[in-house]
């Protein structure tokens, strides 16, 4: 066993044994190099690189008021949606949160529609109609975010019981934070497809801070993946800011969810290092518990681990940060050319019409 | 049945007058229009005439009194049966600004009473309320109407009976559907927002007849053939105005305006450049009927970067479109039809329309939309149309 | 019970078990999920038998988790299935209000994706049920755009409608009135049929006055125009059978005939939708009227437990009567 890269005594957090009895994993190790392909690991580490730059940007434009609402960022905590959509099958399903902006990018969605999501403009996938982080589009199998957390939990058990009751092998994943586990929703849906054994992955995203609520004024457990146990799910504790081990943990989630063994909790382990939203300085987290969490950066990380298996080199790294850089450029060209939608659009679908407008 | 004699208002700042003589007496006989009383306000002395032919009834002013406006100073018996005097005293009686219309201070009418008192010119004062408190139902006075009806056919010199009788027909409200809510919004927007100016050039359409006759076509896709070479030649007609700058389109996605049922679609041909005249004129119809009975897909609405709009169908000449935003020019098409013209000092019988050009001119200055028409004239008139099949 | 001509009469309970079975037996999207609804048969036995016919999975026995069933319902719908959630009382709709005002009403304004569910709701008094089993729940949903709100009167509109929720597109709240299960019953026609969604009907024609309502209280309106008739009152009475999206033209027209109307609902009066029908009246047929907009309904409290304190609150025959007699007058 490793020694936990999360010290309890720096976070009041730390790996403890999940429901299935083993350790946690708390990262990379020399296991997971057997395990994880270097075509993988790289592709894994272009999107960390996509999403980051893609969200500095959405953070620079917030700041220079081109954007009407909020801005909401991953910023550090890239690795859990990176990982676990990369872990998943075309065919498969996820219902993410607002800081999943990885998953998007790796489910298709293109930086420029993200970016003229962000600007309002017809090009978005809402055409406008909502803005920043509540995209979805059921053609790439992502169900779009709806702010009040945990919402999407229940739903996502709902698409798996789709899958169960027509012996499709598909799964889906979904995500919330430390505060939507609070939620009676996240209980209702826990309970539910614990039940019935539906092919869901649960993920959390413990980032210790609910807007300015810490964890410990949250809830009274030391690990969100204690809630796990009162449905009898197996849960796992990982490194957050670990790609590998991320995708690791999915990857054995959906394959047990696809073999019908029910699902299964993750708790990502991270920090938030941007505020709630772009607007808010978070004054509230201390600044020494920031610095350390910098260290350990889940881009840093991959360099680091893909130079120790051989991986990449340095220069591999700097062609793919000029290479996410061009992308974004172009989408944020793409994103300003487009048009705003008109306002008697906002008359525009409220019911669907006779067509069959979902999944088949 | 009686009608009142009310103190007119002669003036518009005048609000009261002096009954000075009754120039019948009590049960006195009086034709229409005959001088019946002479009353003064201010400084003008005036004869009222009779409002109808019958007997002075009812003398309720006398002379030298001043009264307000609308007062009524005496009735008329006109034939019929006599209608009660209502209740309430008569100086409370004045005359509303509703046409035709007397209604009483303090008392109220139902919109629906109001709406047929003014739409039959119903003095309700004739009419007996039989509703809550003696109240004008609207029963109320559709039997009354009912009643005049009868006593008009029997007495050709009833007025009222007549106004009764000729039924006009109501106004009707068409609800606004959310297509002409739409439609409405942009046209108005793009009248705000686009500097709008038309120019006309009239085309001959001879060498466009020759081979349409022969493949059996409609005038459009030729002149949508002409509109691309027109738009390549000239590519700021296809463009868009943004604050940025002029966005000159890459794509030629070419707007037909199709009248439908309750209003007007825009369906675009994609990429109207790529296509023959075979071609365009078969997705010309297919989008033509499939919006006419609503079966467009929203992206076959969308992305237009230039518009036609075919107002000759019916023989319209020449039209002043109004420009599809965010496009910046639309082309309307007049209707063809032979015309003398001279042709090298010889009188010469050919088919002629007139193009319309609406264009942006905050983007496209006069000169510009000439040449660009000069080229769709050149091109509808020369073009060798059989290689463009 | 059988007719003398030998039909089979079907009371609104039936109706609706009808037109989940045929609707179950023709499409195998359609599941039904909800608490009690399948070894038990449902709280009120509608899904009786369904489970041994079905299967434990396309009838589908929840925990006591009303967000979860409507969310679940509504993740299975996007997904390509025609769910049908149970709510085993319509007051517990609010335990899943949230799911349904935020999440199935929002998806396709949002993000394009339809949600085809229907969400049953056994609603309404008259049954001694008491503040937490006989709610009228249509004023919280009536408000949210993107949901649709049916509420039949008859038996036969009870299985029309119910098989047009389940072929509709959208998130359909269904309220089937508890006190009129067992106490209507018709015959229903052999072949097929469905109600569309949409569109109210004038049940009794009129001149004099027009009574516009739904659910139970179509009856109390007919039992009312029966009596006026007597007296030489002629009552319309519109069933609007759909509350969203509202039948406005029909309610219009029979605004424009008779100049008079009055709106009967058994929720409480205070921002009920009679509240709304009167608003559009006024706004559209204001010059056609002849006197006030009335509303029948029930005081603004919740629903008193002991029968005569519910006979009290619920809006009856004679109700109707006083209000009919005075606009008639008017």
């Amino acid at each position: 066993m490793n020694t936990p890269i999360i010290e309890r005594d720096q976070q009041g957090v730390g790996a403890v044994e999940n429901g299935s009895g083993a350790k946690a994993s708390l990262h990379g190790t020399k296991e997971d190099r057997m395990k994880i392909a270097k075509a993988d690991y790289l592709q894994m580490y272009y999107y960390l690189r996509l999403t980051r730059a893609l969200e500095d940007r959405v953070t620079v434009l917030y700041r220079q008021g081109r954007i009407a609402g909020g801005a909401y960022t991953s910023h550090g905590m890239e690795a859990i949606s990176v990982g676990y959509a990369y872990a998943l099958h075309a065919d498969d399903v996820i219902a993410p949160y607002h800081r999943d902006m990885g998953a998007y990018l790796v489910r298709g969605i293109t930086p420029g529609e993200v970016l003229a999501q962000y600007l309002g403009k017809r090009t978005g996938p809402t055409k406008g109609k909502d803005g920043n982080v509540h995209l979805g589009d059921l053609r790439r199998g992502i169900i779009a975010f709806v702010s009040h957390l945990a919402d999407n939990l229940p739903v996502a058990a709902g698409a798996a019981l789709a899958f169960k009751l027509r012996g499709e092998t598909r799964v889906v994943v979904t995500n919330t934070g430390d505060g939507g586990t609070s939620r009676g929703d996240f209980h209702e849906a826990l309970n539910f497809a614990s039940v019935r054994k539906l092919p869901v992955v649960f993920f959390c995203n413990n980032n210790q801070y609910a807007y300015s609520t810490p964890l410990h004024l949250q809830m009274a457990i030391r690990d969100v993946a204690e809630r796990a146990k009162a449905y009898a799910m197996p849960s796992e504790i990982v490194d957050g800011n670990d790609v590998g081990a991320v995708y690791l943990a999915a990857q054995r989630a959906i394959e047990r969810a696809r073999r019908g063994e029910g699902p299964t909790f993750i708790e990502c382990k991270t920090m938030r290092m941007h505020g709630h939203s772009e607007h808010d300085s978070a004054k509230y987290v201390p600044r020494a518990l920031l610095e350390e969490w910098k260290k350990k950066d889940p881009i840093l990380k991959a360099e680091r681990i893909l130079r120790e298996w051989g991986y990449a080199t340095d220069s591999d790294f700097q062609a793919v940060q000029q290479r996410v850089i061009k992308e974004i450029d172009t989408a944020l060209e793409f994103a300003e050319r487009s048009p705003l939608p008109e306002g008697p659009e906002a008359l525009d679908g409220v019911y669907a019409d006779s067509e069959r407008e979902g999944l088949a | 049945m009686a009608i009142d004699i009310i103190m007119p208002q002669l003036g518009e700042t005048v609000a009261e007058g002096t009954v000075i003589k009754w120039l019948v007496p009590q049960n006195g006989h009086v034709e229409k229009d005959q001088p019946i009383l002479e009353v003064e306000t201010d400084k003008v002395a005036l004869e009222i005439p009779a409002p109808a032919s019958g007997a002075l009834s009812e003398i309720l002013v006398r002379e030298g009194e001043t009264v307000a406006v609308g007062t009524v100073l005496g009735r008329l018996e006109i034939g019929g049966q006599p209608v009660e005097t209502r209740s309430q005293s008569d100086t409370e009686r004045r005359q509303e600004g509703l046409a035709g219309t007397s209604v009483k201070e303090g008392e109220h009418f139902s919109p629906a009473v109001r709406r047929l008192a003014k739409e039959y010119g119903v003095d309700l004062y004739q009419i007996r309320g039989t509703g809550a408190g003696g109240r004008i139902t609207k029963t109320d006075v559709l039997a009354y109407l009912e009643r005049q009806r009868g006593i008009a056919s029997g007495s050709p010199s009833g007025e009222i009976g007549d106004r009764a009788a000729q039924e006009t027909p109501a106004d009707r409200l068409i609800p606004l559907t959310s297509m002409r809510r739409t439609i409405a919004q942009r046209m108005v927007e793009s009248r705000r927002t686009a500097a709008h100016a038309t120019t006309f050039f009239e085309v001959d359409f001879r060498a466009v007849d020759t081979c349409r006759t022969q493949h059996n076509l409609t005038y459009l896709p030729f002149v949508v053939h002409a509109v691309v070479q027109g738009l390549r030649a000239y590519p700021i007609l296809n463009s868009s105005w943004t604050d940025e700058g002029i966005l000159c389109k890459g794509a030629i996605n070419i707007g037909i305006a199709v009248a439908v049922e309750d209003g007007l679609l825009v369906p675009v041909i994609a990429r109207a450049d790529r296509y023959g005249l075979l071609t365009l004129a078969k997705m010309i119809a297919d989008l033509a009927h499939r919006a006419r009975t609503k079966q467009l897909k929203p992206d076959e609405v969308q992305g237009g970067t230039f518009s036609i709009t075919n107002h000759g169908g019916m023989g319209s000449v020449f039209s002043t479109p109004i420009i599809h935003q965010p496009q910046i020019a639309i082309l309307g098409v007049g209707a063809v039809c032979k015309r003398a013209v001279v042709l090298d000092d010889a009188i010469a019988i050919r088919p002629i329309g007139i193009l319309s050009l609406s264009f942006d001119h905050r983007v496209i200055d006069g000169a510009t939309a000439d040449r660009f028409m000069h080229k769709v004239k050149d091109c509808l008139e020369h073009e060798r149309w059989e290689h463009h099949l | 019970m059988t007719t003398a001509t030998g039909a089979q009469e079907i009371t609104y309970l039936e109706a609706i078990s009808q037109a989940l079975d045929e609707e179950m037996r023709q499409d195998p999207r359609v599941f039904l999920l909800g608490e009690d609804i399948g070894v038990y048969g449902g709280a009120f036995r509608i899904t009786e038998g369904f489970q041994d016919k079905y299967g434990e999975w396309r009838v589908l026995d929840t925990p006591l988790s009303e967000s979860a069933i409507v969310g679940a319902a509504i993740g299975a719908g996007m997904m390509g299935m025609r769910p049908v959630a149970e709510m085993q009382f319509a007051d517990f709709i609010s335990c899943a209000f949230d799911q349904l005002t935020e999440v199935a009403a929002k998806n396709h304004y949002r993000w394009g994706a339809a949600v085809p569910i229907v969400i049953r709701a056994p609603y309404g008094g008259g049954i001694h049920g008491g503040p937490f089993h006989s709610a009228c729940p249509e004023a919280w949903f009536f408000h949210t755009p993107g949901l649709k709100i049916v509420a039949p009167a008859t038996a036969y509109d009870a299985k029309g409608l119910l098989k047009a929720a389940i072929r509709d597109n959208n998130p359909v709240i269904y309220l089937e009135h508890k006190f009129l299960y067992r106490r209507i019953k018709e015959v229903l026609p052999e072949e097929e049929f469905v109600v569309p969604i949409g569109q109210a009907k004038v049940v009794r024609e009129g001149q004099d006055l027009s009574l516009i309502t739904y659910g139970a209280m179509v009856h109390v309106a007919l039992e009312a125009a029966e009596i006026l008739e007597r007296e030489g009152i002629a009552m319309e009475v519109v069933d609007l059978r759909t509350l969203v999206p509202m039948d406005t033209d029909t309610i219009l027209e029979s605004v424009r005939k008779t100049s008079k109307v009055m709106v009967l609902h058994e929720d409480t009066k205070t921002g009920g939708v009679g509240a709304e029908i009167a608003a559009r009246i006024a706004e559209q047929a204001f010059d056609a009227l002849d006197g006030p907009i009335i509303r029948v309904a029930a005081p603004d409290t919740p629903v008193p437990y002991s029968p005569p304190l519910e006979a009290f609150f619920i809006p009856k025959v004679d109700d109707v009567l006083e209000a009919a007699r005075g606009l008639a007058a008017y």
